[in-house]
């Protein structure tokens, strides 16, 4: 077995003590009951681990795409901070750059297809541009999926977008963007989980395997139910859409989901499996469920795992749920949803 | 030491006396007024006094008005400098506050309009440093009619993707830099601004509108804005100053106001202690009160000269429902000590004052445990400093607790833990090969312990002859007889000490059957049936003075209080052991400071200063601490019962009601 270096030590380390400035029940208590964007910027630049990210923004005038950048960023810092004590190239730890790319690759495939350019562009993460190989001039330029494949020349995406726009001309745009997302996220998932195989062993392995499948599983149940309910997708559609990594959903429980006849048949039979166990009684928002399990899933490797690499994959999805938390609080309180509403729709 | 005798007073007169009568009282401070209800009046036909104060409402305001200009009104000498006679009307009060409030707030205003208007400049002098690098004039920017132009701020990450808008119709410009965010300015055509201001907006820019006082260029218009500034400020302290004049011209006026307004308020409030009677013929008041006995006569006197006003005296206090307050009375030793007893709490009217006991005892064992002459003497002069300039009791005592201690000092040859400083004078004056008590002396441990505790047996016995003497004047026989701190629980405790120590010292053993039976188990059997014995005493036949639950219960709860009594008895002499304990303490800490000094060769001076500081300080407190725990549970419980409630006089009301 493989001991972690003394590098990988000091990432454990300075994990914990990043876990231990994460917002508090009682912090996203005072959130919930804030009435204004200045005023949740206030509060978390006042009272919380966010006072140096927001050091710099006006609660006054703060727009809310900038204060979700602003959080954005600093979550992006936070992981920045983490790898400043391993080499860049050290496979597992690279995975949230790997996925900022393929984030911003299909934004730029939302942004063709359905041409909200300015949208798009305000999207990117201009701060990530430093880490990555790809320009993001380039992508912002690119006005159809060829010019993008042209992008993405020479990188191993270029095979995969290729493939998808062989496969796009036959379908209609819901299908389209689908294809590319199906595609890419596959393409995800397998380097991965390859790169977990390939750099961890035995409880760390099975453990980091686990969160990856999960992940997969609650794109499968949200990818299902939402064919099935809003657009009434027969199951050989559906079939071509799921990722073909599973857990303790085996291929035949998923086979048997699929060919639900409907909506509320596939909760029915989804009430049945183990995710079943961690559905509430009235609740229809499976995928929901399934975060609030990986939540508490990533929760408990934290505190008890003593493996680098499970911590910081734990610790980033962690992160980037809690960064996901402040930003459901803003929307709800932008729509003027009660605080117990917004409660329901956190990480928790 | 002892309770001051009162005598009770009714005064009774003339409704339009009232206020005269109640201006006397505050004056005299011996007189101790009760609440209606508590009196016999309120069965009768008279009514409480229960109007609203006219004064509150202005008086209030006066202090408000008075606290916002600076000076609160002094009320130390409202009492004494003023009269009713000198009293005007509450109209002629009002035209005074409204006058100065009329004038003052003119000039606040006044104030308040420069403040705002430096607080603007400022901001604008803020907003004009991001400007500075722009060469522009600003009153002809914003005379353009055909193009639109926004100020704001850009995060540093969006300014990034404005590359991707470079056939946009806009024309950007930064002129100043931060961190995170970039100073810029973006010009567009009118008809495009809507497109643009939506593009900008996607990117997060924070528009910032330049304020309207800024003029001309950026340099320019910093110094315009100086110059307003340096303007406002001086016309801020011109008006300052007028307000400082106008608080001087009003001040007489406005505190003579204050202090007859505030006497009249008081008086009001005292009402309530009076009851009136009103019928078509008559209004009369009634008040009643306590009045020292030895000022009666001189209260009465002055009482009866105002208008139609009488004073009946009840120097016999009886038929009352109401239990006289206690006002201690004690000598110039033991007067500060009645801190103590006002913590513990106030003896009855008719009960025992022990402050003088405590006062002695107190000094005694203080001294015993801190026992130094120079500490002895440096606790002295700082409990004179501190009444001399904080007026705090806690300083006269400390006074005499230094004396004692000093004495004691003399005793061990200890001067600032300096064990052999005044061995030349034992040598040379007093004749003695060394000092009296050398409490470092390994072979005197033992002695000080024992001392100590010998020293508290003495305590214990005297606390509970104190207990049978006040008893016996209570003519609370029982407990002066078989209570444990009486007359059995005196003859078993020092039967038991007295066989113990001869045991101890010469061997005899007087523990024979006889001596057992007669002077323990008796006595203790005595305290067992403390109550049949009392009601027997009393006049009760035996069948009528058996226990109310029976025998039975009563031997079985009394089984267990006698445990109790034994116990306490044995711990409470104990408990002086830590007399000694603090002797020896003290000794050695002070040797350790001295050993401290040897470790510092060059610093020696400065560590036996500190030293001696810190032990004084740390040893004075658990020493003071723990003489109170002594006095209050191992005496005060033998012999002391509180109940009293304090002698409150007229004016000591009603300076507890304006906290």
């Amino acid at each position: 077995m493989k001991l972690p270096t003394l590098q990988e030590n000091a990432v454990s380390t300075k994990i914990r003590a990043m876990f231990g400035q994460m917002l508090t029940p009682a912090q996203y208590n005072d959130l919930l009951h804030c009435h204004s964007i200045p005023q949740i910027c206030a509060y978390l630049k006042e009272k919380t681990s966010y006072r140096d990210a927001l050091a710099g923004a006006q609660e006054s005038t703060i727009h809310r795409g900038q204060l979700e950048n602003l959080l954005r960023k600093d979550t992006f810092y936070q992981y920045i901070k983490l790898i400043r004590y391993v080499p860049l190239g050290n496979g597992i730890y690279r995975y949230i750059l790997f996925q900022a790319e393929i984030s911003i690759i299909l934004s730029c495939i939302r942004n063709i297809i359905s041409g909200s350019r300015q949208e798009f562009i305000a999207e990117i993460p201009a701060f990530i541009q430093p880490y990555i190989h790809l320009h993001l001039s380039d992508f912002a330029r690119a006005e159809t999926l060829e010019q993008l494949a042209h992008t993405l020349n020479k990188t191993r995406y270029e095979q995969i977008i290729r493939r998808c726009i062989h496969v796009q001309s036959q379908q209609d745009s819901l299908g389209q963007y689908e294809n590319f997302e199906t595609a890419f996220r596959i393409f995800y998932f397998e380097t991965i989980l390859e790169l977990i195989r390939n750099s961890t062993h035995g409880v760390a392995k099975k453990q980091l395997e686990r969160l990856v499948q999960i992940r997969s599983a609650m794109i499968n149940i949200s990818r299902i139910y939402r064919l099935k309910q809003f657009y009434q997708m027969p199951p050989d559609e559906i079939k071509k859409m799921i990722l073909p990594f599973y857990d303790r959903l085996t291929p035949k429980i998923m086979t048997d989901l699929i060919q639900s006849s409907d909506a509320d048949s596939f909760l029915t039979r989804l009430r049945k499996t183990y995710i079943g166990a961690y559905m509430q009684e009235n609740s229809d928002d499976a995928s929901q469920q399934i975060e609030q399990m990986l939540h508490r899933m990533q929760l408990r490797l934290i505190r008890f795992s003593s493996n680098p690499k499970v911590l910081f994959m734990a610790f980033m999805s962690l992160r980037q749920m809690e960064t996901d938390n402040i930003i459901r609080i803003i929307e709800g309180i932008r729509y003027g949803l009660a605080p117990e509403q917004i409660m329901g729709l956190l990480y928790q | 030491m002892s309770v001051t005798k009162l005598t009770l007073v009714h005064i009774a007169g003339d409704r339009d006396n009232l206020d005269d009568v109640i201006s006397y009282c505050l004056k005299d401070e011996k007189f101790h007024p009760e609440l209606p209800s508590q009196s016999e009046e309120m069965s009768t036909a008279f009514v409480p006094l229960a109007e609203e104060n006219p004064y509150s409402a202005l008086l209030a305001s006066f202090l408000e008005i008075g606290t916002l200009a600076g000076y609160p009104p002094h009320q130390a000498d409202t009492i004494k400098k003023n009269t009713l006679s000198t009293q005007k009307s509450i109209q002629a009060y009002q035209s005074i506050y409204d006058a100065f409030t009329n004038d003052y707030g003119i000039l606040r205003g006044q104030q308040d309009h420069f403040k705002n208007e430096i607080a603007q400049c400022e901001g604008a002098l803020h907003y004009l440093k991001h400007l500075s690098n722009l060469d522009v004039n600003f009153d002809k920017l914003f005379s353009c009619t055909h193009f639109k132009m926004r100020f704001g701020r850009l995060s540093v990450d969006s300014e990034k993707k404005l590359g991707f808008y470079q056939n946009e119709p806009f024309i950007y410009l930064p002129f100043d830099r931060e961190t995170e965010f970039i100073w810029c300015v973006y010009f567009t055509q009118n008809s495009l601004s809507p497109q643009i201001d939506s593009l900008f907006a996607s990117l997060g820019f924070e528009y910032m509108r330049v304020p309207e006082i800024i003029h001309e260029t950026p340099d320019k218009a910093a110094k315009n804005l100086e110059a307003m500034i340096a303007d406002a400020k001086s016309q801020l302290e011109a008006t300052h100053d007028k307000i400082e004049a106008l608080f001087w011209q009003y001040q007489e006026p406005f505190e003579d106001a204050y202090a007859h307004l505030k006497l009249l308020n008081d008086i009001f409030d005292l009402h309530k202690y009076s009851i009136g009677l009103k019928r078509s013929y008559l209004n009369a008041f009634v008040m009643t009160g306590f009045v020292e006995a030895a000022h009666t006569d001189t209260f009465k006197k002055n009482i009866e000269q105002i208008g139609l006003t009488a004073l009946e005296l009840d120097r016999s206090n009886t038929g009352q429902s109401l239990s006289p307050p206690t006002k201690l009375q004690n000598g110039w030793f033991s007067k500060p000590f009645e801190l103590f007893v006002e913590m513990y709490g106030l003896p009855k009217y008719s009960g025992f004052d022990p402050t003088a006991f405590l006062a002695f005892t107190y000094c005694l064992l203080f001294g015993i445990m801190f026992g130094d002459l120079g500490q002895g003497l440096v606790v002295s002069a700082l409990g004179w400093l501190l009444w001399k300039t904080k007026q705090m009791t806690l300083g006269r005592i400390m006074i005499r607790l230094g004396v004692f201690s000093s004495i004691f000092g003399l005793f061990y040859g200890s001067v600032f833990g300096f064990e052999h400083a005044l061995d030349p004078f034992y040598q040379s004056v007093l004749g003695f090969s060394e000092k009296p008590i050398d409490v470092l002396a390994p072979e005197n441990t033992n002695t000080v312990l024992f001392s100590a505790v010998a020293l508290g047996i003495i305590l214990i016995c005297i606390s509970i002859v104190v207990n049978i003497c006040s008893t016996i004047r209570e003519k609370d026989y029982e407990n002066a007889l078989f209570s444990s701190n009486g007359v059995f629980g005196l003859l078993f405790y020092i039967a038991v000490i007295f066989a113990g120590v001869l045991s101890v010292s010469t061997g005899d053993n007087l523990f024979s059957p006889l001596y057992i039976g007669l002077l323990l188990v008796l006595p203790l059997l005595a305290i067992l049936m403390k109550e049949p014995l009392g009601a027997f005493i009393k006049g009760h036949s035996l069948r009528n003075a058996r226990p109310h639950e029976g025998y039975g219960n009563y031997l079985l709860v009394g089984i267990f209080e006698l445990i109790e009594v034994l116990i306490s008895f044995f711990s409470n002499s104990v408990s002086f052991l830590r007399v000694g304990g603090f002797v020896l303490s003290h000794a050695g800490m002070m040797s350790v400071v001295f050993i401290l000094s040897e470790m510092f060769h060059s610093a020696s001076v400065v560590v036996i200063i500190i030293g001696n500081l810190f032990v004084m300080a740390l040893e004075g407190l658990i020493v003071g601490i723990q003489v109170l725990r002594l006095e209050f549970y191992e005496m005060f419980s033998r012999y002391y019962s509180a109940g009293g409630r304090p002698f409150v006089s007229a004016k000591s009301q009603l300076k507890k009601e304006d906290g």
